[in-house]
């Protein structure tokens, strides 16, 4: 296989949008993208990742860009969608199919209204009452009971992410709270307040993979694998992320690399538990102890082991079928030492992972884990 | 009692016994087709793994828990009534007309229902 580049990041700002459509959003991003490159045809192929957009997303985003007889591939694979888009190109490009390809991400999630993404009302799960933010409320309460952990360590999640999306101009939240806030907002599940809960964003992000530099950025994917959720018995704990743990491993073996050699990373923290959980599942931080890192300001943007340091999907917001790609547009700026305003010290491997949940029966229905090197 | 929707209803699988959600009348172990035995719900057991009480923008506050059912998967269902769940509680599934969500809810049991008093 051969190596694959990554480069030519666009990204729309995170946030509503009540007067913009997904197509535009999208042909936004893409146009960012497209400019960095010598001329339209030097993309063939786009993989674009959507959840709530509608038949051919992605075909309506191209056209609206001028292109005719491009291939386009839509995904649709819940919070993972571009992140499975970005893989699907990067295995095409890898095996030598194609050259290049356009990667794109989009959602105006605004457009459901308020409250938390709708369960698929023929899935057990939401005749049971559950909602998203329970399920995760469920995973903090059990990593509670198992650990020496407390509430103060969600809250400390949310306010490491908060305080890095004020620097991140793109972000969608960007006003930074404490834990008295935190504590004291509405509750949506206990022991989760509003602001333990990504918020709903509107937005969409692209970049080109390449079997050669792309824009003279020299950044690589190293890994790229796509996990399929694994069936929950009552052998399965809520507190292992088994899909996520097992994506990590298998990208960590493709990239010849270990946990240690990670240097930033944009996890999927979807609600303030995951992120503490994902320290578990890559290998950050033994089984539970993933608050004690925490604790040890290991994770803060100047720590050893910066995680969301965009200020994660808590705050930079978490425009579902875009959130993949925003994540590599993101760790692209840091590799690339461009994250003006919140760059970490001298990235050399960078770690991003989404999940797409809300199945009934199952810790997930997905994960990608991608590692991109220098 | 109230009639449960029938996806939410479990069954037993004639052709190998296993236990399931008949959600689309298949066995997901050895892909037989058609329902299966129903089981009641009521014999259905099994012990509290998490929790949680789901405050909705609009309505009365409820309290979900992930239960390990004795028959070797994890479910999901409102609590019935005023308890508390705890992790490790004993409960059993029952239908409940009282359900503010769900047909298919999880009963604490009492010392009563254990025979305690």
């Amino acid at each position: 296989m051969r190596s694959v580049y990554v480069g030519a990041p666009g990204m729309t700002p995170f946030g509503r949008y009540p007067d913009m459509g997904v197509v535009e959003l999208g042909a936004l991003a893409a146009a960012q993208s497209l400019r960095a490159l010598p001329e339209r045809n030097s993309v063939q192929a786009a993989y674009v990742g959507c959840v709530y957009g509608g038949s051919l997303v992605g075909q309506r985003i191209t056209r609206a860009l001028g292109y005719s007889g491009l291939p386009v591939v839509n995904v649709e694979n819940a919070c993972a969608s571009s992140g499975t888009a970005l893989h699907l190109a990067v295995k095409a490009v890898a095996s030598g199919e194609l050259e290049s390809a356009l990667v794109l991400g989009a959602e105006r999630l605004s457009a459901l209204g308020r409250g938390t993404i709708p369960v698929p009302d023929d899935e057990v799960d939401a005749r049971q009452g559950v909602i998203l933010p329970a399920l995760y409320a469920m995973r903090a309460n059990r990593y509670l009971h198992e650990t020496d952990s407390t509430v103060e360590d969600l809250c400390a999640v949310v306010v490491k992410n908060r305080r890095n999306g004020a620097r991140n101009p793109l972000a969608h939240q960007r006003s930074m709270v404490g834990p008295e806030e935190v504590n004291g907002a509405r509750m949506i599940a206990d022991p989760l307040t509003k602001y333990h809960c990504c918020p709903n964003s509107d937005g969409a992000a692209s970049v080109v993979v390449s079997s050669r530099p792309v824009a003279s950025s020299p950044v690589r994917i190293l890994a790229s694998v796509l996990e399929g959720g694994v069936r929950l018995d009552d052998a399965v704990s809520l507190t292992d992320f088994a899909t996520a743990a097992s994506a990590a491993a298998q990208a960590y073996e493709q990239a010849s690399l270990g946990p240690r050699d990670i240097s930033v990373a944009e996890v999927h923290d979807a609600f303030s538990i995951a992120e503490i959980l994902y320290y578990e599942a890559f290998g950050w931080a033994p089984k539970g102890e993933g608050f004690t890192l925490l604790r040890s300001g290991a994770t803060q943007i100047d720590g050893r082991l910066p995680v969301s340091p965009s200020g994660g999907l808590l705050a930079r917001g978490h425009p579902l079928g875009a959130s993949g790609v925003a994540q590599v547009v993101e760790v692209w700026k840091q590799l690339s030492g461009v994250a003006d305003g919140y760059q970490v010290e001298s990235p050399r491997t960078a770690f991003c992972q989404v999940s797409g949940g809300g199945i009934s029966g199952m810790d997930t229905g997905v994960t990608t884990v991608h590692i991109l090197t220098l | 009692m109230t009639k449960t929707d029938p996806r939410t209803r479990f069954v037993q699988c004639e052709a190998c016994r296993h236990i399931r959600l008949d959600e689309v009348g298949l066995c997901p172990e050895c892909w037989t087709a058609g329902s299966g035995q129903e089981v009641v719900l009521e014999a259905i057991e099994g012990e509290i793994y998490s929790y949680t009480c789901v405050h909705p923008r609009e309505g009365e506050p409820y309290w979900l828990a992930a239960i390990n059912l004795d028959i070797g998967m994890r479910f999901i269902a409102p609590i019935v009534g005023n308890e508390i769940p705890t992790i490790g509680m004993r409960v059993c599934l029952t239908s409940a007309s009282l359900a503010p969500v769900s047909e298919v809810m999880a009963k604490v049991f009492t010392e009563e229902d254990r025979g305690i008093v």
